[in-house]
C-alpha cells in the first residue's frame, strides 16, 4: 500500500539502475578482464606481473561487488526475469560462473605462495579464465540483444553459441583487451607502459570493425536474428565508435587518463545500448508495489553511501603504481 | 537420482561449504578488528603482528565465502525459480538488501582494508575493519531474515498463489530470524576463538618460537570462547518453545518432543492429507550439536581458567594437543546445526506454504548433471586449496611475511620476508 507521503519510484528507476550496475560491472571488471588477458603476454617476469596485479589489485574486490548488486537488484525487484533469464541461458550462465571461480580463485591464491610453479600457475589460468570471462559475457550479450528467452522458448545450447553471439563475444572480447590494454598503460610505468599502449594502437581498429559488424550483422532480420528495438540498440551502439575514434589521438598524445576515458566510453556505451533494447522486458515484469518501494527507498538510502566509498576508494588509489605499491593479489 | 534431489544436493553442498567458511569469517572479523583497536591506541607492534597474521588468515578463508555466496544466490534462480515466482515479492527483498546493504559494502571496506595499510591514516583504516565487521554482521542478518521466512512465512498473505508483502517489520521481527541469528552469531564466535587457540596451541605442541605472540592469541581465544560458548548453548534452547509450536515435524524428528505420531497428525489437521516428516535421521546431527556444544564449553571454561593462571595450559601438552584438534569442532557443529535447521524444514521450502519439490525450476536432469559437476567440482577444489593455504599460512607463523598492503618499511621484521616472497 503506497501513502501518499511517500516518495512514488517511477518504474523507469529500475531498469535505468539495473543498466548502469550491469554497465558499470563491464567497465569495471572489464579492464580487469583485459589485464588478465594480456597478463602472461605483456608481464614477462615476476617483476613485472607484480606489476600488472599491483595496478588491478585495489580495485578488485570493488569492481565484482558491481556484478553482486546487479544480481541483487534482479532477484528483488525482477524476480521473474532473473528466473527467465537464468533458466533461458543456462549453459551460458554456467560457462560464464565457472570462469568466474576460476579467475577469481587464481586472483585469491596466487600470491599466497612464493614458489615460481606454483606463480606460473596461476598466472595462465587466470589469463586464461579471463578470457572465458570475457568471451562469454560477450556471447552473453550478442544473446541479450535478442531479448529474454520466456518461460519455454528458450534457445538451446547450439543456439546460444551461435554465429552472431559468437561473433559478438569475439567483439566484446577485442573491445576490453583494449580496454586492459589502455589501463595498463595508465597505471604503470616504463616499459610496460609503453607495451602496453603499443598493445592498445593495434587493437583499435579490430575493435571498431568488430563493433560494425555486430550491428550491421544485427540489422539484417535472417541473419542475425531479430534485434529487440533494432534503431535504438544500434544507434547507442554505434556511438560507441565515436570514443574509438579519439583514442588513437590520446595515445599519442600520451594523455593515458583520457585514452580510459575513451575505452569505459565504450564498454558503457555499448552495454548501455544492449540494455536499452531490453528494458521494456525489465519493466513487464517488475515486482509488486509495495515490494519496490521498500527496495526502492533502501536502494536510495544505500546508493550515495555506495557510490561514495567507490569513489574514495578510486581517489585513494589513483596514480601509477610501482614495486612499492600496495599489494595483496 | 532425479532432478530434484540433484539439485537439493547441488544447494545443500554450495550451501554448507558456505556456511564452514562464513561462520569463521563472523567470527573473526570482530577479534580482528578489536585487535587493531588495541594497535591504534597503543601502538604496541605485537597488536600490529595479532592483526596482520589473523587478518591474512581471515582474507584467504573470505575468498571461498564470496564464490559459494554467488554460486549459491544464481543456483535459487537456475535451479529453484518456483521460489521467485511464489516468494519474489518478499523473499527476494531481503537478498537484495543483503547484496547492497551488507556485502556491497564489506567487500568494498574490506579491498580498502587490505590496500589500506600504511597509507591511509591510523583511524580511518581502523574504521574501515570495524565498517567491515558491521557490515558482515547486516549481512548475516539480512540472511537470516530470509532464511526466517522460508522457515516461518510472516508478514504477508498469499493472494492467487503468490505471496504478497503487507507488513515489512513483521518480516524483519520474525522470531525464527533473530531466534536463529542470536543462536548463530556466539557459535560463529566461538569457531573463530577456538580457531585461534587451536592454531596458537598448535604452534606450542610443535614447539615453534613467538611464544609472545601465540600465548596472548590463545589468551584472547579461550576468553572469547567460554563466554560466548555458554552463550551459544543457551539461546539454542530458547529456540525449543517456539520451534514446537512452529515446526513439530522437526522437533519430533530431532529431539523426540513431541512424538513423530503426534507431529504427522498435527501436520495433517493443518495441511491436509500427505506425509509431512523430515527424515528421522535427523537426531544424528542435532545429538552431535548438542553433545559437542557441552564439550567445547566444559574445555573453553577450563582452558581460560589455566591459561589466566600464569599460563599454566602451555605447560600441559595433552591440553595443548586437544585444543589444537577441539579448533575442528565449531565446524562440525555449525554445519550439522543447518542440517537440523534446512532438513528439519522439509518437505517444506516455504514452510507450510510451498513443498520443495514444487519449487524446482523445470530444468533437464541432463542440464543439472552439467552445473552439478561442474560447480561442485570447482567449488570442492577451491576449498581444499584455501584450506592446504591457510594450514600452511597458520603453521608458519606470524614472521612468514605473507603480502598485505605496501611493503612495511617501519618493522623490520616484516621486510626482509615480504621482499623475499615479491
Amino acid at each position: 500500500m503506497i501513502r501518499s507521503e511517500e516518495i512514488i519510484i517511477p518504474h523507469a528507476f529500475w531498469s535505468t539502475l539495473l543498466g548502469v550496475l550491469l554497465a558499470g560491472y563491464l567497465v569495471l571488471d572489464g579492464f580487469a578482464f583485459g589485464v588478465g588477458m594480456l597478463g602472461i603476454r605483456l608481464g614477462r617476469d615476476e617483476p613485472e606481473r607484480r606489476l600488472l596485479l599491483n595496478a588491478v589489485g585495489p580495485y578488485f574486490l570493488n569492481n565484482e561487488v558491481w556484478l553482486v548488486a546487479t544480481a541483487g537488484i534482479l532477484f528483488g525487484a525482477v524476480p521473474d526475469l532473473e528466473g527467465a533469464f537464468l533458466s533461458g541461458f543456462y549453459p551460458l550462465v554456467v560457462l560464464l560462473i565457472g570462469a568466474l571461480i576460476t579467475r577469481d580463485a587464481g586472483m585469491w591464491f596466487r600470491s599466497r605462495r612464493p614458489a615460481t610453479r606454483w606463480r606460473t600457475g596461476w598466472d595462465w589460468l587466470i589469463s586464461m579464465a579471463s578470457l572465458a570471462l570475457a568471451l562469454s559475457w560477450g556471447l552473453m550479450l550478442g544473446n541479450l540483444v535478442r531479448g529474454v528467452p520466456a518461460g519455454r522458448a528458450a534457445p538451446g545450447g547450439v543456439e546460444l553459441f551461435g554465429p552472431y553471439p559468437l561473433l559478438c563475444g569475439v567483439s566484446y572480447t577485442v573491445l576490453v583487451a583494449l580496454h586492459g590494454a589502455v589501463f595498463i598503460a595508465l597505471r604503470t610505468e616504463s616499459e610496460l607502459a609503453l607495451r602496453a599502449a603499443q598493445v592498445a594502437r593495434q587493437l583499435v581498429a579490430p575493435t571498431a570493425a568488430g563493433l560494425m559488424a555486430c550491428v550491421g550483422v544485427g540489422l539484417i532480420p535472417t541473419v542475425g536474428g531479430v534485434l529487440a528495438r533494432p534503431m535504438l540498440v544500434a544507434a547507442v551502439v554505434l556511438a560507441a565508435l565515436a570514443p574509438l575514434a579519439l583514442l588513437p589521438l590520446a595515445l599519442a598524445a600520451r594523455r593515458h587518463g583520457l585514452a580510459l576515458c575513451c575505452t569505459v566510453s565504450s564498454v558503457g556505451l555499448v552495454v548501455l545500448g544492449v540494455g536499452a533494447g531490453i528494458a521494456p522486458t525489465v519493466l513487464n515484469a517488475l515486482a509488486a508495489a509495495g515490494t519496490l518501494q521498500l527496495l526502492g527507498s533502501a536502494v536510495l538510502v544505500v546508493l550515495p553511501v555506495m557510490a561514495a566509498a567507490q569513489i574514495w576508494l578510486w581517489w585513494a588509489f589513483r596514480g601509477r603504481v610501482g614495486p612499492s605499491s600496495a599489494m595483496y593479489f | 537420482m532425479t532432478a530434484l534431489e540433484l539439485a537439493r544436493l547441488q544447494f545443500a553442498l554450495t550451501a554448507g561449504l558456505h556456511f564452514l567458511f562464513v561462520s569463521l569469517t563472523l567470527g573473526l572479523a570482530p577479534l580482528i578488528a578489536v585487535m587493531q583497536t588495541r594497535y591504534a591506541i597503543t601502538g604496541d607492534p605485537i597488536h600490529r603482528h595479532m592483526t596482520r597474521f589473523w587478518g591474512q588468515l581471515y582474507l584467504i578463508n573470505y575468498g571461498v565465502g564470496i564464490i559459494t555466496g554467488l554460486v549459491m544466490e544464481l543456483q535459487l534462480g537456475l535451479n529453484w525459480n518456483g521460489i521467485s515466482r511464489f516468494a519474489g515479492n518478499v523473499f527476494g527483498a531481503p537478498i537484495a538488501l543483503e547484496t547492497l546493504i551488507a556485502f556491497f559494502l564489506e567487500s568494498t571496506f574490506l579491498g580498502m582494508w587490505i590496500f589500506g595499510w600504511d597509507r591511509l591514516p591510523r583511524y580511518a583504516h581502523l574504521a574501515l575493519i570495524w565498517l567491515v565487521t558491521l557490515t558482515a554482521y547486516a549481512s548475516a542478518f539480512w540472511i537470516m531474515v530470509a532464511n526466517g521466512f522460508l522457515q516461518h512465512p510472516v508478514g504477508g498473505v498469499v493472494r492467487s498463489g503468490v505471496f504478497q508483502l503487507t507488513d515489512f517489520a513483521a518480516l524483519l521481527t520474525n522470531r525464527e530470524g533473530l531466534g536463529a541469528l542470536q543462536h548463530l552469531l556466539p557459535a560463529t564466535l566461538l569457531t573463530g576463538a577456538l580457531f585461534m587457540a587451536g592454531v596458537s596451541a598448535w604452534q606450542f605442541v610443535r614447539g615453534t618460537g613467538d611464544r609472545e605472540f601465540f600465548i596472548r592469541s590463545l589468551r584472547w581465544g579461550l576468553l572469547v570462547a567460554a563466554p560466548v560458548s555458554a552463550l551459544a548453548i543457551n539461546r539454542g534452547f530458547e529456540q525449543i518453545d517456539y520451534l514446537t509450536i512452529d515446526q513439530p515435524g522437526k522437533m519430533a524428528q530431532a529431539f523426540g518432543d513431541p512424538s513423530p505420531a503426534v507431529a504427522q497428525a498435527m501436520a495433517v489437521v493443518r495441511y491436509g492429507p500427505g506425509q509431512y516428516l523430515p527424515p528421522s535421521w535427523l537426531k544424528i546431527p542435532a545429538d552431535i550439536m548438542i553433545y559437542s556444544g557441552y564439550v567445547m564449553g566444559v574445555l573453553s571454561v577450563l582452558g581460560a581458567i589455566l591459561v589466566l593462571a600464569r599460563g599454566w595450559l602451555i605447560r600441559i601438552p595433552i591440553l595443548l594437543r586437544t585444543l589444537s584438534w577441539l579448533m575442528l569442532l565449531p565446524f562440525l557443529v555449525v554445519l550439522c546445526g543447518w542440517v537440523v535447521r534446512e532438513e528439519g524444514r522439509q518437505p517444506w521450502l516455504v514452510y507450510g506454504l510451498l513443498r520443495t519439490s514444487d519449487a524446482v525450476s523445470p530444468a533437464g536432469l541432463g542440464s543439472v548433471i552439467t552445473s552439478f559437476t561442474i560447480f561442485i567440482g570447482l567449488l570442492l577444489t577451491l576449498a581444499a586449496v584455501d584450506v592446504a593455504v591457510m594450514r600452511r599460512y597458520a603453521s608458519r607463523g606470524p614472521h612468514a611475511g605473507g603480502i598485505l598492503g605496501a611493503p612495511d618499511r617501519n618493522v623490520a621484521i616484516d621486510t626482509d620476508r615480504t621482499l623475499a616472497v615479491l
